[in-house]
């Protein structure tokens, strides 16, 4: 591998890890996620499901890790090549790979379309696009160190921006929003599982990490801590969002994370407008999390190919503008998310699941 | 090569980030809308006539060192809301609605067309913000927007007016347009503070009753204050009577309110409204020692209590038996607390409402006399 040892300064250390796991996670999810669990539920008890949801994936996120452990898996990547062959491998490398192009397009799309509604009403969309994608190039050309001192310098300054953010429009919620508790049952929950689970798109780069990890030992502390602590974000934003904008309400707004901040005004303070500041940040996450994908797929297709990343950099940047401009409508931008969720129980579910199975199989028969 | 060139082509797309910049004097800043009706009916629509009237504020010409800010009024008629704020632009700066503060709907309005229909472009809006708040008017909004002879932009006056709940309980809590929102997205009824033009200047004025999405009742400043007792929802007042001729006025400090709901059939819910207040006999006409005498307070708290209990009763009656709108959000302790029965007569509640028994109980508490105290 390329990583040699006169390389290993390179590698992550946990805390660059943890801060790119999180910040994989933290996307479009955190300012849409309210509305979305809310029109499945029809009640006020999302944080529930998240709660649920979120235990379900931190045992799906111990599997994964057992798995990585007991077949000393580096990347996802080799791993489905020492399974299945060259061949065969890298066919379900490359859908992986349209998969991680599909999910950084979306996140471009849908920090387009914020721009574009919140802040640059005349910038042509295409615009706004481009620029971040050739941003991100820049990153990615670092390697995934840089990306990491990056998102270890952002992700900090998010949550810290965005819980001062939060305990200042707490007076806005009601907690009358949010009862009664449990009054349908659990059957509405049961609805809002699969809608949930969209939210936790990004933690399958858990099985890409370990390669670039320099305690692969570290792997278990790093992903339960890297997903808790967006799952926690969440809990709190559904928790203030639903309990300051009601029910009816949070279901028919399409940002309502942006629209619950923008409730509050701090009186005559200097800074009245308090959702530039989640607006800000926000973009970097955006901004992250599409430069995440971005390098996966660029190095999944260094994997494929043997290639350099250059050419792959250069591959990608048209078809990741093109895909990402190819929803028209808003709401078609909504129905790529869903199918993208699907697409992401499979890569971080089945995909590893199978490829373990197989492995098993592999070794049991050829003892 | 490549790495070298690549942050000077990044830098061109970095450095456009001023293409979308707008003049701060070339934009009408408008800080409140008044929305009216006018009875002329539009051949495209079918509907009436709308007349919106945005007051601007304007730049101060240089050298005028005086403390008044100068406002502009624009008065626009047309058919829909989003066509009037663009045809604005055939004629002065094109509006910038960042700053709006307030939102003001006119009688014949609020009476006519759905509310939810008047707001909704404000709510679509990308640039009007959720926390500008709502008002209905006596007569047209427009007239209170332009009083004349003001020295601040009415707008702003009203905006302050808002935040004296602490001295009176004739001012509702204030209802952003994001909370007007919400509520209207149930069938359920509310209020919205209401105003009217009194000579030169604008004055809180008790509150409309929106029941089906209309403004289809009023309560005057007095019922109001009724209406705060059965809420509980109260930061300060006054309340005043006389005890043995003479008069005194009590100041209301502290409110707690608590609600227990009972179902008592399939048509009615029988509620105990508990309040409990503590405050400051602020002013006592009698003058004498033994005025301050335990006994003789004791008669006062009875006194207020009475009063009390009357004001929130009359309010009451009306709601329960002329309205029939239960404005005092005492559905909420029937959904938090009965949620199946919530369930099946949320449609409904206001029926269920106007035949419900609503037991209500006060106490009140004088706890101090101001400065002057027991010898």
């Amino acid at each position: 591998m390329e990583q040699s040892h006169s390389q290993s300064s390179k590698l992550l250390s946990d805390f660059y890890a943890i801060s790119i796991i999180s910040s994989t996670m933290l996307g479009v999810g955190l300012l849409t996620l309210p509305s979305s669990i809310t029109n499945q539920t029809n009640n006020a008890d999302g944080w529930i499901v998240l709660i649920m949801d979120g235990l379900l994936f931190i045992g799906i996120v111990l599997f994964l890790v057992w798995m990585v452990k007991y077949f000393t898996i580096s990347c996802m990547f080799d791993f489905s090549q020492e399974v299945t062959g060259k061949l065969i491998g890298n066919i379900f490398n490359f859908a992986i790979v349209v998969y991680f192009t599909s999910v950084a397009s979306f996140e471009v799309r849908a920090m387009a379309e914020m721009i574009h509604f919140y802040l640059l009403e005349t910038m042509p969309i295409e615009l706004i696009i481009l620029s971040f994608i050739l941003t991100g190039v820049y990153l990615i050309t670092g390697g995934i160190d840089s990306i990491g001192k990056v998102m270890a310098l952002c992700f900090p300054v998010t949550v810290i921006i965005l819980l001062i953010l939060y305990l200042l429009s707490i007076g806005m919620v009601d907690l009358k929003n949010l009862q009664p508790v449990l009054a349908d049952g659990f059957s509405p929950l049961l609805s809002a599982f699969t809608t949930v689970s969209v939210s936790f798109l990004g933690i399958e780069t858990i099985v890409f990490l370990p390669k670039h990890m320099k305690n692969k030992n570290h792997l278990r502390k790093v992903s339960i801590i890297g997903f808790s602590i967006p799952l926690l974000l969440y809990i709190i934003t559904y928790v203030l969002v639903v309990g300051a904008l009601s029910v009816p309400e949070v279901k028919t707004t399409v940002w309502p994370t942006i629209e619950f901040v923008q409730t509050h005004e701090v009186k005559g303070i200097f800074f009245e407008r308090l959702e530039l500041f989640l607006l800000i940040v926000w973009l970097l996450q955006f901004f992250l999390t599409f430069v995440m994908y971005f390098f996966l797929a660029v190095s999944g297709f260094k994997k494929i190919f043997k290639n350099r990343s250059t050419t792959n950099i250069i591959f990608l940047v048209p078809v990741l503008f093109m895909s990402s401009l190819a929803p028209k409508t808003a709401s078609d931008v909504s129905n790529y998310s869903t199918v993208l969720g699907w697409a992401f129980l499979v890569t971080f579910l089945v995909i590893p699941l199978f490829f373990s199975m197989l492995m098993k199989i592999k070794k049991v028969v050829f003892k | 090569m490549t790495k070298k060139c690549l942050p000077v082509i990044m830098a061109i797309f970095l450095l456009c980030g001023c293409t979308n910049h707008r003049n701060i004097e070339q934009l009408a800043l408008v800080i409140g809308v008044a929305m009216d009706i006018t009875s002329k009916i539009e051949p495209k629509t079918g509907k009436n006539q709308l007349v919106l009237t945005h007051q601007t504020l304007t730049e101060t010409e240089s050298g005028n060192m005086s403390s008044s800010i100068p406002y502009k009024n624009i008065t626009t008629a047309g058919p829909t809301i989003h066509e009037i704020t663009r045809n604005i632009s055939l004629k002065s700066d094109p509006i910038y609605s960042q700053h709006q503060r307030a939102l003001l709907i006119g009688e014949k309005a609020s009476k006519t067309i759905p509310l939810d229909a008047l707001i909704n472009q404000f709510v679509r809006d990308n640039e009007i913000r959720r926390s500008s708040l709502a008002f209905v008017t006596k007569g047209d909004a427009k007239n209170v927007l332009t009083i004349q002879g003001m020295s601040v932009p009415p707008v702003n006056l009203i905006y302050e007016l808002v935040y004296n709940k602490f001295k009176t309980n004739k001012i509702l809590n204030p209802l952003t347009m994001g909370e007007l929102s919400a509520k209207l997205k149930t069938d359920q009824s509310f209020l919205i503070q209401r105003l009217s033009k009194i000579k030169n200047s604008v004055e809180i004025d008790g509150a409309a009753i929106i029941k089906d999405k209309k403004a289809k009742f009023t309560l005057t400043q007095h019922q109001v204050e009724g209406l705060t007792w059965l809420t509980g929802n109260i930061k300060g007042g006054i309340i005043y009577g006389k005890h043995r001729s003479y008069p005194f006025s009590y100041e209301i400090g502290d409110v707690q309110q608590d609600v227990k709901a009972r179902i008592d059939s399939n048509h009615s819910v029988h509620f105990d409204i508990n309040v409990q207040t503590s405050g400051r006999l602020s002013e006592d006409w009698e003058t004498s020692k033994q005025a301050l005498a335990a006994s003789n307070v004791k008669n006062t708290e009875k006194k207020i209590e009475k009063i009390i209990r009357k004001d929130a009763e009359k309010t009451l009656r009306l709601l329960q038996n002329n309205y029939k709108a239960d404005v005092i959000d005492l559905h909420d302790y029937v959904r938090i607390h009965h949620p199946h029965f919530w369930k099946k007569h949320q449609h409904e509640w206001d029926e269920i409402f106007s035949q419900s028994t609503i037991d209500y109980h006060v106490q009140v508490q004088i706890k101090d006399f101001g400065t002057q105290g027991r010898d």
